[in-house]
């Protein structure tokens, strides 16, 4: 995993967390080789990607952590069910995109029947700098099909490997690349319509292309 | 972000769409995060410390409910 994802954020509450205790709490709930600490660990390191995953799936920061939390419940109930050959963190972030494809799901159906959410629509961060392609971009994303999405956002966006997404995935690691191919082609053919994207001919020596 | 066609053009085109696809990555502060899925998962194992292990289970037809008990 590179790390030179990590921003401040995931260093600055990583280390909240080592410095605060609960007394006991590791021994309370010491019944399997997963523990509460194991998962404070989990999030101390991974928490922000994985806010940021479910961010981008989910669209706002409120959603988002929802989904996170959730996980971590979901992961600490069903610990007993988790396979000690596997890496506990690929099969949290299966868990988390599962979380979020259920929110999304019942906030599509909630949106359905209320018409406008105003909340949702407005929620979305716009750091300074931001600009039309990304945005654009951030829309096209949220209009491919959760098996290429997924993909596109673990590789592309979180950094993770084709191995790495694999094993959260739970597919080869071919069809990782196949995905994440057949995302790209989609993502540029969307832009490409929208006129962020002009065509690059290979044979138009000095033509250019905007992104 | 322009970047020039030609030979290496789509190559360009597909690391202009990485470097753009890595800035949809944020991070942000959530100081109560964690200390609420810590307390959800106390509270799971508080429940189950108390609980006896009774709980109905569905039987055959969501419509009918069998006690079992944890002997």
């Amino acid at each position: 995993m590179p790390e030179a994802y990590y921003s401040t954020v995931a260093a600055t509450e990583r280390s909240a967390l080592t410095s605060r205790r609960i007394p006991g709490a590791r021994t309370a709930t010491a019944r399997g080789p997963i523990d509460l600490t194991a998962f404070e660990s989990l999030y101390a390191s991974h928490g922000g990607r994985m806010k940021s995953l479910a961010l981008n799936v989910l669209g706002n920061r409120s959603d988002a952590e929802d989904a996170v939390q959730e996980t971590f419940l979901r992961a600490y109930k069903n610990r007993h069910s988790f396979r000690s050959d596997a890496a506990l963190w690929t099969w949290v972030y299966r868990i988390l995109l599962n979380a979020c494809h259920d929110i999304g799901r019942s906030r599509a159906a909630r949106r359905d029947s209320q018409m406008v959410d105003a909340d949702v629509a407005v929620d979305v961060p716009t750091p300074a700098g931001d600009n039309p392609m990304r945005l654009t971009l951030q829309r096209a994303v949220d209009g491919l099909a959760p098996i290429y999405r997924d993909v596109f956002l673990l590789c592309e966006v979180e950094g993770y490997t084709h191995r790495e997404v694999a094993g959260i995935l739970e597919i080869p690691e071919g069809t990782s690349k196949g995905r994440l191919f057949e995302a790209r082609r989609q993502l540029k053919r969307t832009l490409a319509s929208r006129g962020l994207v002009e065509r690059v001919d290979r044979d138009s020596e000095g033509g250019r292309a905007r992104l | 972000v322009t970047v020039k066609a030609g030979e290496h053009g789509c190559e360009a085109l597909d690391v202009e769409l990485s470097a753009v696809a890595r800035s949809l990555h944020r991070e942000w502060h959530s100081p109560g995060l964690w200390p609420s899925i810590e307390a959800g998962m106390l509270a799971h194992d508080q429940l189950a410390l108390h609980d006896d292990g009774a709980h109905f289970e569905p039987v055959g037809s969501f419509l009918k409910c069998e006690l079992v008990t944890k002997s």
